[in-house]
């Protein structure tokens, strides 16, 4: 069984977060505000487009507006697989933390 | 948000549109566009322009290899589908790639030709600003081209033009040279005269001496490295003397020189250079007479139309001192006469010399190249359509595979692309395979062109790249059909088993295997044709006795003893006549104009000329029509002339006489009287047609070429009497003899090697048209399996069904034949044009050449036939 890495966590996680809103421009801002890393356009895009390729997003487009030159935004979206994915890797994380104390966030 | 749109910089947007990969280019140029506005609203132009700017390093390269991983991954899969159906189906994979690497080896064998062709004399390194001094003579009814001009040319163009910025004459007689070193003497042929100035105009490498001085000073020489090692094998040749003998005397040169050798790729390849102030034709100021080869050097860029533009005041100005005032150069003008000169570019010498004479050695012809760069491109295009045929033929068996691609979500384009990579692999595979096949044909291929072609023309990188090309070209070419036909077959159809060959795509290819064999025939029909002419040739009457005629080439000890050589020679009962003169026929002759003696008027009738003893019609077999040959003793008689029938007829025509003999006739400086008629005979080749030629009576002390006829019988031991003759008399001469009809023979070495490569052309074209036909053949009997199955069980005998497959594809075969007769019939008639005397095309070279490609065609195809025929019904029946 194949894992999802890191970076396709954070990514599928920011998209089913922006819901209807999830395009390359919003998810690299969402990214950017979470995560101390700079993300640039040509890594979320690589990201995005390979995990539409390997099924676990779709994609469809949308209007185009005056702020993007008249050109038409592209929306991603989570399939089965995508969700499933993500339940998986929950779950593996969950069973792989539970009772370690040490490690246990200070709150 | 702000209403109006801020465009970012426009040069890097459109860069980015530009690289940005195809299907989501219109979004991410739309998402870099908003994120631009974004920081354009928040923190500014500058920065907002520099975030832009900045996406082309840190996002375009990461995209783009994103892209181009993918397409890895697919190419991987194309790569993995054709190994496997190469692995699948051996025999239809070897028939493909062999095919079309034979094709290729065509083309890259006459890549190597051509690129060698085209090298000539680019070896000097002002050869764009060489140019050869050409000379036009004639009168009204002909004209010849001469590569030559005369010697007091030069001269005059590099001291009246200052565009001229230097000249040298290169200067070769027509006798053979012997050059004698203390014990050792050989007969050399490439022995030119030269001006200093050679190594000014040329760039010939001295490896020892001065070039500036080497020839300035009279009997001086420089040899090549190759025949200095020749003639002083363990020593230093420089300052010391060889005995040059050339015709005349024998004179001693000092050698002041070692040249490096001659490149092959050199229109003139010489073994001496001696300095041409030692002949004394090198002072000459007659300007009509045309001996030495001049080449100029002219300024850079300057047109040489330009120069050519003053030649004809030049001419007038040196030719008309020539002239006397009753009798001026306008009035020879006037009569139709023409004496004209132009400028032939270095660099076109040897492809572009056809109808010039007198060059220094047989050039190359550019018409052969095209014709043999035609021929290999139509070989290749046969095997391309091999290729297209065997692809399409066998498109049940990928009809699968493309059902399921398809079932999958594979566009057109992408299955487009599938067997476009497929066929393009296959292409750089056959390539390979070329390469090696025509470096093992080389050495063979050279034997037939009389060339040194070399693989290295090939392996640079330069040609490397354009090969490479070249394979995909290929590749495409033969690729492009089927795969737009596979990729167009409707997937439902053929999961559902209901795949047909559409009858509309069998009559293309059906057209494709005519097209094939339509080669064929017409390849063949022309090796027929030409071997056949070659046979004519052999077989003509050529007016002299060719078999049984020994010729040797005379020295000057062996012109001092001539009688006394005769009567030795004449001694052996076997030995019927001998005779020396000064050509003979298949050698070099010279050409005058001759005019009735006593009037002016009149064109006169340009003669081939040669001088030889009484006893030369009687050497040779030449029959006398009307008068006599020479008497033995010359000096009682007035200068005499024995013509051949067609200078007489050309003489009787314009001068109006009845007989010939008793006339005179003269070329302005000494008058003839025609004793006697000969009947024509060929002293040219039969490209030409028998022209009028005179005979004058040999000088003394004179004569190149001793001619001495033989009876048939006892030839070996004649010919070792006339040797240990020869050395008794010239012990320490070369001796060098043949037989007449041999030197006559050298005339066709140029058809013949045409002859022999046509036939090889045919052989392979038929071989590959052959390969697609088995290939068919067992496509067509594979899906006829069953129809065949149930023919046998209701009685079909096995001859039945192997005729009925074969007659299938006899009809195509003849349909190609009747396709490629007109043409044949066409073409070969246009090369024959080139003879004068040539033979009928007949009907039976076009019946025999058919029927030969047509048993080839039957022949691969009854392999198949007989096996499917032979087979068990009960097997095909239970394919299923």
């Amino acid at each position: 069984m194949k894992y999802l890495t890191r970076k396709e966590e954070f990514l599928l996680l920011t998209i089913i977060r922006l819901k209807k809103e999830a395009s390359l421009v919003k998810i690299r801002e969402h990214l950017n505000t979470f995560t101390d890393k700079k993300w640039s356009v040509g890594n979320v895009y690589v990201a995005l487009d390979r995990m539409t390729k390997e099924g676990y997003l779709e994609s469809y487009s949308g209007e185009p507006t005056a702020k993007r030159g008249g050109k038409a935004v592209k929306f991603y979206n989570l399939t089965e697989d995508g969700i499933k994915a993500l339940a998986d890797i929950k779950k593996v994380q969950s069973v792989m933390w539970k009772g370690l104390t040490e490690l246990s966030p200070k709150e | 948000m702000p209403p109006e749109f801020r465009s970012p910089p426009k040069i890097v947007r459109r860069i980015l549109q530009k690289i940005l990969p195809g299907s989501d280019n219109h979004f991410l140029c739309g998402d870099f566009d908003e994120i631009y506005n974004d920081i354009f609203t928040e923190k500014g132009p500058a920065a907002a322009r520099l975030w832009y700017c900045y996406q082309l390093v840190q996002s375009l390269p990461r995209i783009i290899a994103h892209f181009i991983s993918w397409r890895i991954v697919m190419f991987m899969n194309f790569l993995k589908i054709t190994l496997r159906n190469l692995k699948r189906h051996k025999g239809y994979s070897f028939i493909n790639i062999a095919g079309l690497a034979i094709g290729m080896t065509f083309v890259l064998a006459i890549v190597v030709f051509i690129r060698h062709e085209l090298s000539y004399d680019r070896h000097h390194e002002k050869a764009p600003q060489i140019y050869r001094m050409n000379t036009i003579l004639g009168n009204s009814d002909s004209e010849n081209k001469i590569a030559a001009a005369s010697p007091a040319v030069a001269e005059a163009l590099v001291n009246e033009y200052p565009e001229v910025l230097q000249a040298t004459r290169i200067f070769k007689t027509l006798t053979a040279h012997t050059v004698k070193n203390r014990d050792q003497s050989f007969f050399e042929d490439r022995f030119y005269y030269a001006d200093p100035t050679v190594f000014e105009v040329f760039s010939f490498p001295l490896l020892k001496g001065d070039p500036q001085t080497a020839l300035s000073q009279p009997h001086s020489i420089i040899l090549t490295l190759e025949t200095a090692n020749k003639y002083f094998p363990k020593e230093d040749p420089m300052g010391k003397t060889l005995i040059v003998n050339g015709g005349e005397s024998d004179v001693a040169y000092l050698i002041k020189g070692i040249a490096a050798d001659n490149p092959e790729n050199s229109h003139f390849h010489f073994d001496f250079l001696a300095s041409f102030a030692s002949q004394e034709i090198s002072q000459v100021t007659n300007w009509f007479l045309i001996t030495t080869h001049t080449y100029i050097l002219l300024q850079e860029n300057y047109p040489p139309s330009q120069l050519e533009a003053k030649f004809p005041g030049l001419i007038h100005k040196h030719a008309s001192p020539l002239f006397g005032e009753r009798y001026t150069f306008d009035d020879w003008l006037s009569e139709g006469n023409k004496f004209e000169m132009f400028l032939q570019p270095l660099l076109d010498i040897h492809l572009h010399s056809k109808n010039i004479r007198a060059q220094l050695e047989t050039n190359g012809n550019i018409v052969t190249i095209t014709i043999f760069s035609l021929i290999a491109f139509l070989i290749l295009l046969i095997a391309c359509v091999n290729f297209m045929n065997l692809t399409t033929a066998r498109s049940s068996i990928r009809a699968n595979e493309i059902g399921v691609r398809k079932v999958l979500g594979s566009t057109r384009l992408l299955l487009v692309r599938q067997f476009l990579v497929e066929s393009v692999l296959l292409s750089l595979f056959a390539l390979v395979l070329a390469l090696f096949f025509l470096r093992f044909s080389l050495p063979f291929l050279n034997n037939l062109l009389g060339r040194q072609l070399q693989m290295t023309a090939l392996l640079n990188w330069q040609v490397l790249p354009g090969l490479i090309a070249f394979a995909l070209f290929t590749g495409l070419l033969a690729g492009a059909y089927p795969a737009f036909f596979l990729s167009a077959f409707h997937p439902v159809r053929i999961l559902k088993g209901h795949f047909e060959a559409a009858k509309r795509k069998s009559r293309l290819r059906y057209g494709l295997v005519v097209f094939q064999f339509s080669l064929s025939v017409i390849l063949f029909i022309g090796t027929a044709v030409i071997s056949s002419q070659l046979e004519y040739i052999q077989d003509r009457e050529l007016g002299f006795d060719k078999e049984h005629v020994v010729t040797l080439r005379t020295t000057a000890e062996i012109l001092n003893r001539k009688e006394a050589l005769k009567q030795e020679l004449l001694q052996n009962p076997d030995v019927l006549s001998v005779s020396l003169s000064s050509s003979l026929p298949g050698k070099q002759t010279f050409e005058e104009t001759y005019r009735h003696a006593g009037t002016d008027s009149g064109s006169g009738v340009v003669m081939t000329l040669l001088e030889s003893d009484s006893e030369f019609a009687e050497s040779l077999g030449l029959e006398l029509t009307s008068g006599r040959f020479f008497q033995r003793e010359f000096s009682s008689e007035s200068p005499s002339i024995v013509i051949n029938e067609s200078a007489s007829q050309r003489l009787c025509r314009a001068y109006s006489w009845e007989n010939p003999l008793g006339q005179q006739i003269t070329t302005g400086r000494q008058i003839f009287t025609i004793i006697g008629v000969l009947q024509d005979f060929h002293f040219h080749s039969l490209h030409t047609e028998i022209g009028p030629l005179g005979i004058l009576p040999l000088p003394k002390g004179q004569g190149q070429y001793m001619s001495v006829r033989i009876r048939p019988e006892n030839i070996p031991q004649t010919m070792s009497f006339i040797r240990d003759k020869w050395i008794t008399f010239a012990p320490d001469q070369p001796i060098q003899y043949s037989f007449l009809g041999d030197d006559f023979a050298r005339f066709y070495n140029a058809e013949i090697r045409t002859g022999r490569l046509l036939a090889i052309f045919a052989l392979l074209a038929v071989f590959i048209g052959c390969l697609g036909l088995f290939g068919l053949a067992s496509f067509a009997v594979e899906q006829r399996t069953k129809e065949i199955g149930i023919r046998k069980i209701l009685g079909a005998s096995v001859i039945n069904v192997a005729m009925m497959l074969l007659r299938q594809f006899s009809v195509w075969v003849l349909l190609a034949n009747i396709l490629a007769w007109p043409v044949a019939f066409y073409v070969m008639n246009l090369w024959l044009q080139n003879f004068a005397y040539r033979t009928d095309i007949n009907l039976f070279m076009f019946i025999g050449s058919g029927l030969l490609v047509f048993g080839i065609a039957n022949l691969a195809v009854s392999y198949q036939a007989i096996k499917c025929a032979v087979a068990n019904p009960v097997d095909s029946l239970r394919y299923e």
